[in-house]
């Protein structure tokens, strides 16, 4: 008698399936890193398109919020993927978020300013505007108060 | 004002269409006098000035100021006219 064994008359998994079958055994692959990696980096094009809201770029809030997801994201792939170059990427990944805090908290702050120097009032200097045209402050001064802003420059 | 030559904040100008002029301080004398030089603060390594407000009356006292503490803090208009109105009422 002749006995047939179920495993041998099934036909051969394609290729596809049984790839599928084995990167899913090892977790997250490389398209759940990349779509971490865009999220990671939305807060950055958000904060950059929502300039104009007060709010939002004074705190920073988009781009923290996306660094923050980004690496809770990236270290989970991290922690469940088997495959050595996935670990590597979400672990750089997940590194963005303290690299971010310290760009946007530490490395941008600026220096304290100077009591100013106008004990003998505003200095006696004429300036010029972007026409060229001369503008001496402290004879616009005397027509009355006077808002100087100064802006960063190198626009 | 600015520390940027008048050519170039003629280009601010035009390109935002503004209302109001812009002084070039390129010796920074009058950014340093009021103390907000941001020595090489520039990416090229050049000197700027700290974002900051100041309202003067007509004898040169400082009413008011506002200074940014990081590169993105930029002070909200309406809180600068508020800061006008509360002064020039006293």
């Amino acid at each position: 008698m002749l006995h047939s064994s179920p495993e041998r008359d099934s036909p051969p998994q394609a290729d596809g399936a049984s790839a599928s079958a084995a990167s899913s055994g090892r977790g997250p692959g490389w398209a759940a890193v990349l779509l971490c990696l865009g999220l990671t980096f939305s807060g950055a094009a958000a904060y950059l398109l929502l300039i104009d809201i007060h709010w939002m770029h004074r705190s920073g809030a988009p781009l923290i919020a996306s660094l923050a997801l980004g690496a809770f994201w990236a270290t989970r792939n991290a922690l469940r993927s088997r495959r050595r170059g996935i670990r590597i990427a979400s672990v750089a990944n997940a590194m963005l978020l303290p690299l971010g805090l310290y760009a946007f908290f530490v490395a941008a702050r600026l220096p304290a300013p100077t009591r100013p120097d106008l004990a003998a009032g505003i200095p006696d200097i004429t300036l010029h505007d972007q026409q060229g045209r001369p503008v001496h402050l402290p004879t616009i001064l005397k027509q009355g108060p006077l808002l100087l802003v100064f802006y960063r420059g190198h626009w | 004002m600015s520390t940027d030559p008048p050519e170039r904040s003629a280009r601010v100008v035009e390109r935002n269409r503004l209302p109001f002029d812009i002084l070039s301080d390129g010796e920074s004398a009058l950014t340093r006098a009021f103390g907000v030089l941001h020595p090489g603060g520039a990416p090229s390594g050049a000197d700027i000035a700290v974002p900051s407000h100041f309202l003067l009356d007509s004898n040169g006292r400082v009413l008011w100021r506002w200074s940014a503490g990081r590169i993105s803090d930029r002070i909200h208009p309406g809180e600068v006219l508020r800061a006008i109105h509360e002064q020039l009422a006293q």
